[in-house]
């Protein structure tokens, strides 16, 4: 029993960050109707910004984090303006494949600027951790539930009450009645991808803390936090958040008790049967549509 | 449109031309550069497996690796059996075909980006496996491949250049032979509008698959040549970037023609050799150019040149694109009709709607409708808006599910039955939004509208066996005919976004009747068109059927209009029958007159 509880216990743990980083992806899904296939280097070039700037240069983390939150937003805002909007509402491929060449380059980019190694950022979370009934709460980790925890919350509060979420809401249902009832339609798509790269540098800087920081090392949690959008219906925001933990639990429980090849292949496995039992997800829903 | 034209075409000299060029120069080749052009040979193949799945039939996949990699082993395997590249061949086509099929299927229930996803999960399972499978892939290790085998001969380098150079002819004749005719049309036509594609007989669900099996057979071909091409092979090959790099080579040299799938695949894997100079900037470079195409080239290389020949080029037009404008003749109604012979003019089906209802929500839309159509007759469906007018002829062709009561054309009850079936049985329809194909030509529409009067299957079409050619030849005739009944004599070569709204509604209607229905359902044909327009569509609409025998229904706000044309008016209100009956007695009607002009 304690091996559940354990397993359970390391499972919303690692949801948080799947949680953060799917929130990322269906915020962008919601309001673009597009999958941002840079989600995961976007996230990681910030990344290595903070480390650059807080270990390499030894300006510490605050100083780190600071610069690598601007630099967050100002490539939110370069992606924005510089690929989404030219792109117009056009062909919804067209921004995805977009989005693929973007990740060649930031990928490429990031390997050029700061060189291919593997790299460990020192982040300064408390170590060590507490017994719980048997169970081992490591306090890491812990924190960074938290951060994932407020951060989720502060994205809910944002969309819910202030005129810039409901802005967003009204977008993502219909952009040109939303620009018709005044909703600043270019605001409303900049803070979008402003607010998603930031949430890309928290989800990247908490994997890194707990693993390594190299070059294309979100990948894999990106899979993971897709695979918990689609969970939640893509769309969905609490859905992501949802579709997060519980695919962490899965993951963790299926490390503990189900043969090796079902943890390799369980986010696949899980896509194939949400898409051919429920493609709408947990909390989404397929829009209907007149002949 | 110039497949009938002798064979073989012009395309596919110019192809050969540049085969043979690069035969001719590879003796000069290092072998380093033998093995690039090789690769740009094999994913120029890769590419067109895109050109068909993205390209005509709309369908993203970044499941490519693993069908790569399928391919791949599949030589992998067959070598280690002691057999020869001829097999192997056979089986990664065979092999691509059934996983490309496999992957295809879930398009029988789920929407394309879902299924871009679903690709996408084969990616990541597809590379799991293989490293799993260490018996045949030697795991991370990876698996040494011998020189080709063919027909008892091995091959060097150079040789599997020829072989491959030979290889990507094939795939590539048999690729365009596919979408020139009915099998491409009708991708694109799904692409393009899935509502008017399955109005006309399409399954758009197997059609996808289809595309799929192709594209995987491409794949699993080039597989097996990419397996002797590299010598040497590990799971970490098959990675989701390889898939979006072969996705990438479609998209960047044009997915909408083959050709563009060699530019691509030059582009892509020729470039960062000719950059190897600077380094590890080129892969930087080559996403910042693939994002710049994007924005820029939206049809990629292909798309660009074509537009730059179209503007440039000899035969290019001297003005751009103004919307064709046509003028009514709005004496043809009166005079036409009143030649036509009336009434049951031979053919046509009759139309039995029994006590349908069909609810949204708590919204009944039709509730309880029964009329009985007579073979030939044309029947006018009126009412005020909300009426479920619009609702009872998407019950009747199959697009919204009817909660009680049948509908039957002839002897066949149409219940529960796909829209796609309906057009086996005659029954045809017009759309009240535009549901046209954006990027096709008039004359395109026209072939489009005749898919499941073709005569000719897939097989035929990829062979050009004389059944292909003879239908080709018919359903053109066909088209132009009914286009000159149109009025669109001189406008089949026009792309529909380049028409007016009036002469695109005349496409829409045009696309529909000329596989002759023998039921024809129009939703307000006249609806934005001026009423001269609107007499003139309808007129001709009328003429067309009474010429070619069939039972029209027509819907349709201008009561004038209805009044005159149709044999029978049909008067819903709330979703039930409030009159029916010849239009002279409709008109007096006092119910009528109320639902529609108030008390």
């Amino acid at each position: 029993m304690s091996t559940f509880f354990q397993a359970v216990v390391t499972g919303l743990m690692t949801g948080g960050v799947y949680a953060l980083l799917a929130l990322s992806i269906a915020l962008i899904f919601k309001t673009m109707d597009a999958v941002n296939f840079a989600t995961a280097s976007m996230g990681a070039f910030c990344a290595f910004l903070f480390f650059q700037v807080g270990t390499v240069l030894g300006l510490g983390w605050g100083a780190g984090l600071a610069v690598s939150a601007l630099g967050a937003v100002l490539l939110g805002l370069a992606v924005e303006r510089g690929i989404v909007r030219p792109l117009g509402g056009g062909d919804l491929f067209r921004l995805v494949l977009a989005t693929m060449g973007l990740d060649i380059l930031l990928n490429n980019g990031t390997q050029l600027l700061f060189g291919s190694g593997v790299q460990n950022i020192n982040a300064p979370l408390p170590s060590g951790g507490w017994d719980v009934a048997g169970v081992n709460v490591d306090l890491a980790r812990l924190t960074i539930l938290g951060i994932a925890v407020a951060g989720t919350a502060v994205i809910a509060v944002v969309l819910r009450y202030t005129n810039l979420g409901v802005g967003m809401r009204a977008y993502a249902q219909d952009p040109q009645a939303a620009a018709l009832m005044g909703v600043p339609a270019r605001t409303v798509s900049r803070w979008t991808w402003v607010i998603s790269s930031l949430l890309g540098l928290i989800a990247a800087v908490m994997v890194a803390s707990v693993s390594v920081l190299s070059v294309g090392f979100l990948q894999g949690t990106f899979i993971s936090a897709f695979t918990a959008a689609v969970l939640g219906g893509l769309s969905s925001l609490p859905g992501a958040v949802t579709g997060g933990f519980v695919l962490g639990v899965l993951e963790a429980l299926s490390i503990a008790y189900a043969p090796r090849a079902v943890t390799i292949v369980l986010p696949v496995l899980i896509i194939l049967v949400v898409l051919m039992i429920r493609p709408a997800g947990l909390f989404g829903r397929l829009s209907a549509q007149r002949a | 449109m110039n497949v009938l034209r002798r064979l073989p075409g012009k395309d596919v000299v110019v192809a050969l031309l540049a085969i043979l060029l690069v035969f001719g120069l590879s003796g000069a080749l290092t072998g380093y550069q033998v093995y690039v052009v090789t690769v740009v040979v094999i994913f120029t193949v890769i590419g067109a497996s895109h050109t068909i799945l993205f390209g005509a039939a709309g369908q993203p996949s970044v499941g490519h690796a693993a069908l790569l990699g399928a391919g791949v082993y599949t030589a992998v395997a067959i070598g280690q059996a002691g057999l020869g590249m001829e097999v192997e061949l056979v089986g990664g086509v065979v092999v691509g075909t059934l996983i490309g099929v496999v992957i295809g299927l879930p398009s029988l229930r789920i929407g394309s980006l879902y299924l871009a996803i679903a690709t996408l999960a084969l990616c990541v399972v597809g590379q799991q496996i293989y490293f799993e499978w260490t018996a045949l892939t030697g795991g991370g290790a990876g698996v040494q491949i011998p020189p080709p085998t063919l027909f008892g001969t091995v091959y060097t380098p150079l040789g599997l250049l020829y072989i491959a150079l030979v290889m990507m002819g094939v795939c590539l004749l048999f690729a365009r032979n596919l979408l020139r005719g009915r099998q491409g049309r009708a991708w694109n036509a799904l692409r393009t509008s899935p509502l008017a594609a399955s109005s006309l007989g399409m399954s758009l669900g197997w059609q996808k698959v289809a595309a799929f099996g192709v594209s995987g057979a491409l794949v699993g071909c080039a597989g097996v040549l990419y397996a002797h091409a590299v010598n040497y092979v590990s799971p970490q090959d098959f990675t989701l970037d390889l898939s979006i790099v072969t996705l990438v080579i479609a998209i960047i040299g044009g997915q909408r023609y083959l050709w563009g799938a060699a530019l691509g695949a030059i582009f892509v894997e020729g470039v960062p050799e000719v950059l190897r100079a600077t380094g590890e900037f080129r892969y930087v470079i080559f996403g910042a150019v693939f994002v710049l195409i994007m924005l820029f080239f939206p049809e990629g290389f292909a798309g660009g040149i074509v537009a730059l020949w179209r503007r440039w080029g000899p035969g290019r037009r001297p003005s751009g694109p103004a919307p064709v404008e046509l003028q009514p003749t709005a004496t043809l109604l009166e005079a036409e009709l009143a030649q036509s012979t009336t009434g049951a003019g031979g053919g046509g089906e009759r139309l039995s709607i029994k006590d349908v209802r069909v609810a949204f929500g708590g919204v009944t839309a039709v509730d309880g409708v029964t009329v009985d159509i007579a073979p030939g007759s044309v029947v006018g469906l009126v009412g005020p808006n909300g009426a479920g007018k619009t609702t009872l002829l998407n019950a009747i062709s199959g697009f919204v599910p009817v909660e009680s009561g049948t509908v039957a054309v002839g002897e066949h009850v149409l219940r529960a039955r796909r829209p796609a079936q309906r057009r086996a049985l005659g029954v045809g329809r017009t759309f009240q939004n535009l549901s046209l194909h954006e990027g096709l030509t008039v004359l395109d529409h026209l072939m489009i509208g005749q898919h499941a009067v073709a005569g000719y299957g897939p097989v035929g079409q990829a062979l050009r066996l004389p059944p292909f050619v003879k239908g080709e030849r018919r359903m053109r005739a066909t088209a132009l005919e009914t286009a000159e009944i149109l009025g669109l004599g001189h406008l089949v070569g026009e792309r529909v976004e380049n028409l007016a709204y009036g002469v695109q509604k005349r496409v829409d209607v045009a696309r529909a009747i000329v596989a002759r229905p023998r039921i024809l359902l129009l939703d307000e044909p006249a609806a934005g068109l001026t009423p001269d327009e609107g007499d003139d569509l309808v007129g001709r609409v009328l003429v067309h059927s009474r010429h070619v025998g069939a039972t029209v229904v027509l819907v349709e706000h201008n009561i004038e209009l209805v009044m005159r044309v149709t044999d029978r008016v049909v008067a819903l209100n709330f979703g039930r029958v409030i009159a029916d009956d010849v239009p002279d007695v409709v008109r007096r009607q006092d119910d009528f007159v109320e639902a529609y002009l108030g008390s």
